[in-house]
Order: C-alpha cells, then structure tokens, then sequence
C-alpha cells in the first residue's frame, strides 16, 4: 500500500515535470518576488509581479544580537548558494529591505527550478546567518491586475501581457505601487488601502511631468519616495530617464491625469535604481531631512528636502547635463540592490567587480563610503595626525569599527 | 494485477522520456516583432518570441544591432534593470531608448534617433542566450530592416476599411488597418462585439489571424453571423502603430498641441455592414466614435 502511494507520488512528479508544473509552486503564495517593502508595523509587503498580486505578511522579530551593526558579508552569494543548493547563476537578485526591528536583510530572489523561475525570500544577519523565508505562511493578497474586459479563447495562445511592479512605498496606511508594462509604454500608479480592503480600493492614476517641452511623456517611474514638505506630503518619482518629479498626494485621485512638478534631471544615460528617506546630518552636525537616490550609471544624489520644496520647475530642454535641484554627489556606485537599515546605515547588495561575488554590505549615512576600501597616507605606520586632521581620527576609528577592523 | 503494474510502469517510463524530452527541447528564437520589413525610425519597441522560457538578466549581451556596414550600434536600446518578460518568460519587449526616441529629449538632442530612415539594421539575437533549463540557441536569429521616415501620427480610425459580413455564413471578416500595429496588442485590444438591444454588448467568440505584418486582422466567428444582428468592431484606443503613437495620442507630441479626437474615449467602435442579397453593403445604425454601448 505504501509503495503504491509511493509509486503514484513518482508518477504525479514526473507528470508535473513534463508540464511544467511545479510541486513547490502549490505551496506558495506568490508566484514571483520582485519588489520588498516593510512598513512601520514589520509587515513585509512583496510585490508579486507574475501573479500580478502585493502580498503582505506579518512578520517575526527575530532576536538579532548584531542589530545596528554593520553588513560585512563578501561571499554573500556563497551563503546563497550552500542554503538553495545552487549552482552559480541559477538565480536572480530582485530586490532587498531591511526588517524595520530586527534589522534583518530580507534579499527577493528568482531561482531556477525544474525549468521554471521559483520565487524565495533569503533572511540574513550581519553574523552571515541565512535562512529561508516560508513564502506560504499567512498572509493577505491584493489583486492589483487590470481585469480583462471579458474572457476570450480563441486566440492561437495565451495573451503576453506582463505588468512588472517597479516600487512599492507604504506611508500612513496606504501603498503607493508603481508599474511597468511590457505591452504600454506608459506611466501608472496604482494606491490602495492597507489592510487591504479588496479591489474597490484601488486608484490608478497617470502621471506626465512636464520637461522637454513633451508634457505627456508618458514614461513609467522608476522608484518613489514620499516626503512631506511645503506642509503637505508629496511624491517624490524618479523616472526611467532620470526626471525627478513631485506630486502632492491630495493630486492623486482615481483615473486622474496628473502632472507632476519636474524638479531635476539626473542626467541622460542613467536610470535610477532606488530612492531612501533619511536625516542628512553636514560637516557641523546639522541635521535636515533628505533623500538619498542611487543610480544605475552615476553617483548617488542626496537632496535635502529644503532645496526640493524650494525647487523650481524645469520646463524647458535642459541640455547634456544634469539640471534643476540635484543637490549634492555621494560616492555611491556599482550597487545593484539599496534599502534603509537603520539610523546610521543603508545596507547594499554589490557585485564585486574581480571575483564577481555577491556581497552584503552596509554604508555608513552621511559618508557613503566604506572606509576600508581605500588605501589612504592615515594607514601608514608612521602617520600621526596633526591639529587639522584630529578630528578624523575618531570618525576613522568608528568607521572602521564598524566595518569589522 | 500484474497488467495493472505493467501499465503504472509504463506510465512512469512514458513520462521519464517526456520528461527527457522537455528538457532537450532547444531553444529557438519563434518570432521577432515587429514583423515589418520596414519600420519608422522613430520605433519604441522589439519583442523577441521564443519556443521556450529563457533566462533573464543581462539581456543587452546576447543582442546586437548592426548597421548594412557591419558596424555594431551601442546605445539604442534602453538599459532596464526591470526586464519586460512575459509571465511564461518565452517573450521579451526590448525598448529603443526613450530619450532617443522622442524629439527634443537630451538623449535625443545629443545622439540623434538611433535608426535613420533609408538605411538598412540588422538586429540580431546571440547563441549566448540561454533557456531557463541551460541550453543556448543553437543559431544566431536575425531580422533585417530599413528604417523609413518617422511616424509622428496616430493611427486614423477612419481609414480602417472591413469587409461586409455575409449573414447566415462564418464567412471571414477582413479588417485592414492604415498602417501596420502593434501584434500583441491587436491580440488583445481588438474585439467583435454583437449589439443588442437593452443587453450588454457580446463579444463574438472566433478565431483571429493577423496578416501583413500587422496591417491586417481577419476574424472567422464560432458560429455564422446573423441577419437581424448589429455587429461592430470594438478597438481599445491604447492600439499603438509601430511608433507608439495610439488611437488616443501621438507618441511625440508638443505641450501645445492638441489632444487627439479619441483622447478620452476608451473604445473606438465601428458598425460593420452586411452584404445583402444582391451582394451590395447596407448599412446598419451607426455607432458614433467612442460611443459607450
């Protein structure tokens, strides 16, 4: 009897396998992981962009005896590979978020199994701690597809439409998702109620900004932040090309045209890669609140919220250079994953540019660099610090601290 | 008994080779669109059909875009990290650059438009690119075009011409569009719809087959058209031509231009007319442009 259970268990995972099916998809909720996003309350919210679905869990605080330490994982993608058993290269990295209390990285990945894309959340600790995520735990789901207008079948195959989330942003109890589609070169926005409230809560609104003399360009955007500023909160959109734009949240109402405020060209040949909410802090310790942008191809932009509520409207073609409010560079580069950790640090996902590794690693706020990486005359045996450099020292001292030296 | 696990073993021997089999299958290149021989230079999108799901990542290394000179172009196409697959990731839409596209954009004031009308590209797909199970293609797939003057205009709607719908027969319905659109999204932004009165509108069940490159959709209905019946063509005016100008707008459009006479119109609609007895059209009540039915 046994064996026939057996048996029979075989047939149905050979059968599964010679239809694509797959026995860990019946278990998951999610049928991808493209975008993490936690909100205040440790609910993790994935953008499912296959399923075409957020998805929220409440999470555990897990004890975290390194919490508010630093990243310093450079062979991340070995810890990644022993705890999936895979080979290298059967794998995507999708997005990470750092858990708001335990200060855990919780890193979305698309991983290849019986030929298909499988999604996984890896959970790791500044210790190099990794385990996985059980996707099937309890959750809610948003439904957030455009509803086909009616069924029809008769074409030669299914329909290739596609939508990819491109940012979730949570902020007082509403999320705020961007998409892109692989059919409509277009820009939407899609807000709804958390907890979720089923479909009637959705708004979708589309967004121009109003630069190169093209008023509806139509682009889609790239990662968004909301701020408050000119006392009311805003949007704060990074486009695929590099416009930043602003719009105030009370402008966002179901099926409405809205164009944003076009504050700053970042610049042609760059897209940016994410967008963080932090307090800026100078060189006399003067603290404002800011954002902090990475990009794809340039360094990172920090903008003091100040100077974009001040900011004017670009209108015109700006040119080759970057234009409008750009604030201030960070050396932030090569990154291809960045998400706030905590008060002091942003943790980033890097490839190593020899050994090709994955590494997990932190960012001091306000430094933007890892001391460690670079040979500088203050790590000479004989170096001493003289009156003007004196007060670098206890800065180094903590930062290499911090980076684990 | 015996014959019982005879056959249970048969089963699982059958779909060890299935299996096997799936797993070998190589990865081809099916289709790359647009179709067109010719496309404006101001084209926004590729899509590249395979036979199987391949891999995503990096997609800019297993293409290449030549000129007839053999040399390589850098830069037309968009750099995005959000790889535009579909959910079975056999088909994936590459754009040309935006900026580079659009007319007074930096990218476009520096560089130009990537295509120049009368010169003829080769676009092809590299063997490097592997299916989500490993295995590469196993040829180099190319498409050859020339690009032809910019198309700054949104499709006309009044240039569409259809064929008379010939009562109690399933016979074909020829739909010719002024220009070549976009095929996936003829897919699934073009409808036949049945109008009757005080219900809602019908979708007509049938099959679609898209021709000359997307200029032209014929449609054969399930079961034959009815004499008493007002048919119509429903088309969702996001429709895009090979430029992404839609029913609705132009792609490339100064502030000061006017919108399109579609602008706020989900659906174009147009009654179809049906062939009499003596072979002449006649024309049913005509649904107004955009009119909700």
């Amino acid at each position: 009897m046994m064996k026939t259970k057996v048996t029979q268990l075989s047939l149905a995972m050979l059968i599964a396998g010679v239809f694509g099916i797959n026995a860990h998809a019946a278990d998951n909720a999610i049928q991808s992981v493209n975008v993490l996003e936690f909100n205040d309350k440790n609910v993790l919210f994935v953008g499912d962009s296959k399923g075409g679905n957020i998805v929220a869990y409440e999470t555990m605080t897990a004890k975290n005896p390194n919490k508010g330490m630093a990243y310093n994982l450079f062979d991340f993608s070995a810890d990644i590979e022993k705890l999936l058993a895979l080979k290298n290269g059967d794998y995507l990295i999708k997005d990470l978020a750092v858990h708001p209390e335990s200060n855990e990285a919780y890193i979305a990945l698309s991983v290849i199994e019986d030929g298909q894309y499988q999604p996984k959340i890896v959970i790791a600790n500044q210790a190099g701690g990794v385990r996985l995520m059980d996707l099937s735990r309890k959750h809610t789901t948003l439904n957030v597809k455009h509803a086909p207008a009616e069924s029809f079948m008769f074409y030669d195959k299914v329909n290739g439409r596609s939508l990819t989330f491109t940012d979730i942003e949570y902020h007082k109890g509403k999320l705020y998702i961007s998409g892109l589609s692989n059919q409509d070169f277009k820009s939407s926005l899609r807000v709804a109620d958390y907890p979720f409230t089923g479909k009637a809560s959705f708004t979708s609104v589309e967004i121009y900004h109003a630069v190169h003399n093209q008023n509806e360009t139509r682009a889609p955007i790239r990662t968004l932040s909301i701020a408050n500023f000119n006392g009311e909160d805003h949007i704060i959109a990074a486009y695929t090309c590099t416009p930043l734009v602003t719009i105030p949240l009370s402008a966002l109402k179901d099926g409405a045209h809205v164009t944003g405020k076009t504050i700053a060209d970042l610049g042609y040949g760059n897209t940016p890669l994410d967008m963080i909410s932090f307090t800026g802090q100078d060189m006399k310790q003067n603290q404002f609140p800011a954002i902090l942008v990475t990009n794809k191809e340039r360094q990172a932009n920090v903008l003091p919220l100040e100077g974009i509520a001040a900011a004017s409207a670009i209108t015109t073609p700006s040119g080759f250079a970057p234009a409008g409010f750009t604030g201030y560079s960070a050396p932030l580069s090569g990154l291809s994953q960045v998400a706030d950790q905590d008060g002091y640090h942003i943790a980033a996902l890097r490839r190593n540019a020899e050994s090709g590794k994955l590494e997990l690693v932190s960012y001091m706020k306000n430094m933007f660099f890892r001391l460690s990486e670079f040979q500088s005359e203050y790590e000479m045996p004989n170096y001493s610090y003289d009156e003007s450099q004196k007060a670098m020292k206890p800065l180094q001292e903590m930062m290499k601290k911090d980076e684990g030296y | 008994m015996k014959a019982i696990k005879l056959r249970k073993w048969g089963l699982i021997l059958l779909a060890m080779v299935f299996n096997t089999v799936a797993a070998g299958v190589n990865p081809e290149v099916v289709a790359i669109y647009p179709k067109a021989n010719e496309l404006p230079e101001n084209t926004l999108k590729f899509q590249i059909e395979f036979n199987v799901p391949m891999r995503e990542g990096n997609f800019l290394q297993h293409i290449q875009l030549q000129s007839i000179d053999g040399v390589s172009l850098s830069g037309v196409f968009f750099d995005n990290a959000y790889e535009l697959w579909s959910n079975d990731h056999r088909q994936i839409t590459i754009l040309v650059d935006p900026g580079r596209v659009k007319t007074g954009l930096s990218e476009n004031l520096k560089r130009g438009r990537a295509f120049i009308a009368g010169r003829e590209y080769t676009l092809s797909i590299l063997t490097s690119w592997r299916s989500l199970r490993g295995e590469p293609l196993q040829k180099i797939y190319t498409k050859t075009f020339t690009a032809i003057p910019e198309d700054l205009e949104s499709p006309k709607v009044s240039l569409i011409k259809t064929s008379l719908l010939k009562p109690g027969s399933t016979d074909l319905l020829s739909i010719t569009f002024p220009e070549p659109l976009d095929e996936q999204q003829i897919q699934e932004y073009v409808r036949i719809v049945s109008v009757r009165e005080h219900q809602p509108t019908q979708v007509v069940q049938g099959k679609f087959t898209i021709e000359s490159f997307g200029k032209v959709l014929n449609f054969v209905p399930r079961i034959p058209w009815e004499a008493n019946q007002i048919y119509s063509l429903r088309i969702d005016t996001r429709l895009e031509d090979l430029a992404s100008n839609n029913l609705q707008a132009k792609f490339d459009r100064p502030t000061t231009e006017k919108k399109g006479e579609l602008h706020d119109q989900p659906f174009y609609y147009r009654t179809l007319n049906q062939e009499t007895a003596l072979g002449k059209g006649i024309k049913l009540n005509t649904v107004n442009i955009g009119e909700k039915i």
